[in-house]
């Protein structure tokens, strides 16, 4: 599995967000997570994130998306989300 | 052509700019220079300086040139936290700042910093309990704006600045960008403030950074003394004569032009409260200058530019926000995605007639009927 997050500079939500992602990504030390910025990386365009940040996308081997979360949610919210499709 | 988008920037005064012209054709010497008409040059700047600070009611001393607030906030936040970060990384600030706080809070987490957010109460101001109960010992800096730039509020600075005189490891930044030349606000608890010319009829490219006297910066920009030692640059002898000269004129039939803004206001609010669909975001709590408000199920760029058709000229959100992204400031408050994402910001002035609200009346009547 592989997680995306996008995120912008000048968002409150990313900002407060961020140290939860990290905390999952060290408890989730198996999946790979990808960190973009909506303004400066291509690639966000290719996920249709809409217009709340951040966006947290789970996504399997194949690239298929699993689910996603968006906007502020607890570090829990995370993992379940991550758990439900292990 | 009506301009209703004062709170994104406002058009610089004659006055204003006939004295930039003048100065900076008048004094062509660098301001550092030791020669005549570089000590010409930085006597204009001394005087025009002391003209700002007794406006401000603070010390020529404290002024810090930026060519607006967006650098003034960056130095502000980057200068307190890396100056003083021996004495802790912890950094409280809203939901309803500008993105040139956030961008850099951002910079700052990415390297080390933790940042809270207190709470916004109902109404929009701070909920004050809360910012006492975030308060740590290893806290630095608390940045609030007095005025924000989507909703209006005014955010009681003054108050939480007496409650941070206790704190005194602890540094308070007020961006007041949107607040000044449009309500009061008294500096005495405020250790750094952060302006630009631009909303107040000056011109683009240069603001300030209230800083106390006490207080170390590291500065952004580095490579010697300037008009102070923490921004660096050649001073700009014509752009600080026009800023005086805006900030001065910014205070003339103060409260008479600020009761004159208010009646267009309520006559804009009360005209809007008929349309089933209009959700009004700004309270009473916000300036009169800003009336935000949202049109549920449009996307206000279309209402946008459909009023841009009749040459009315309003804003979605902040100028500063990226598009397709919903009102942070709004969402703040509303929790409401439908709110959010369909905001529009009318921002007024002493400029604005009572024909120009008129005719954006009749404009906004046709368009609503047509787009909803």
């Amino acid at each position: 599995m592989k997680v995306i997050i996008v995120n912008a500079v000048w968002c409150p939500s990313c900002l407060i967000m961020r140290p939860r992602f990290e905390s999952v990504k060290k408890e989730c030390s198996n999946i790979e997570f990808k960190f973009y910025d909506i303004d400066l990386d291509e690639e966000p365009k290719l996920y249709n994130t809409g217009n709340i940040l951040p966006v947290f996308i789970l996504l399997d081997n194949k690239n298929v998306e699993l689910g996603r979360l968006i906007g502020e949610h607890k570090k829990e919210d995370l993992i379940k989300l991550i758990e439900n499709h292990s | 052509m009506i301009y209703l988008d004062y709170s994104a920037t406002t058009p610089v005064n004659e006055e204003v700019l006939e004295t930039f012209i003048e100065a900076t054709r008048k004094y062509i010497g660098n301001p550092n220079s030791l020669h005549r008409l570089g000590i010409e040059a930085n006597t204009l700047i001394e005087q025009a300086t002391e003209q700002i600070a007794n406006i401000l009611k603070i010390k020529p001393s404290e002024i810090i040139y930026t060519s607006g607030s967006s650098e003034s906030n960056n130095l502000a936040i980057k200068g307190i936290t890396l100056k003083y970060q021996n004495r802790g990384k912890h950094i409280i600030t809203t939901m309803l700042e500008h993105s040139s706080i956030i961008g850099p809070l951002n910079y700052l987490q990415d390297n080390g910093f933790e940042v809270d957010f207190v709470n916004i109460l109902e109404n929009g101001q701070v909920d004050i309990n809360h910012l006492k109960s975030l308060l740590r010992d290893d806290t630095i800096l608390v940045s609030i704006c007095a005025v924000d730039s989507e909703i209006g509020i005014r955010q009681p600075v003054e108050e939480i600045g007496l409650l941070l005189k206790d704190y005194p490891k602890i540094y308070f930044h007020v961006d007041m960008t949107q607040c000044l030349g449009k309500d009061n606000i008294d500096l005495t608890n405020i250790d750094l403030a952060s302006f630009s010319a631009h909303k107040i009829y000056g011109i683009k490219g240069i603001g300030g950074l209230i800083k106390k006297d006490t207080i170390m910066l590291e500065p952004i920009i580095h490579g010697g003394k300037s008009t102070t030692v923490f921004r660096s640059g050649t001073p700009t002898v014509g752009l600080v004569a026009s800023l005086s000269k805006a900030l001065r004129l910014s205070m003339i039939d103060f409260d008479k032009r600020k009761d004159y803004i208010k009646t267009l206001n309520t006559k804009l609010k009360n005209f809007l409260l008929n349309y089933d669909k209009v959700v009004i975001n700004s309270n009473d709590y916000s300036i009169p200058n800003v009336l935000n408000f949202s049109v549920i199920g449009t996307k206000p760029e279309t209402f946008l530019h459909a009023l841009e058709e009749d040459e009315i000229y309003i804003s979605t959100k902040s100028a500063c926000s990226a598009e397709d992204t919903i009102s942070k400031s709004v969402y703040a408050l509303s929790k409401r995605e439908e709110v959010a994402n369909s905001t529009l910001r009318i921002s007024l002035s002493y400029l604005t007639s009572d024909e120009e609200i008129e005719a954006f009346m009749v404009s906004f009547d046709k368009n609503y009927k047509r787009l909803i």
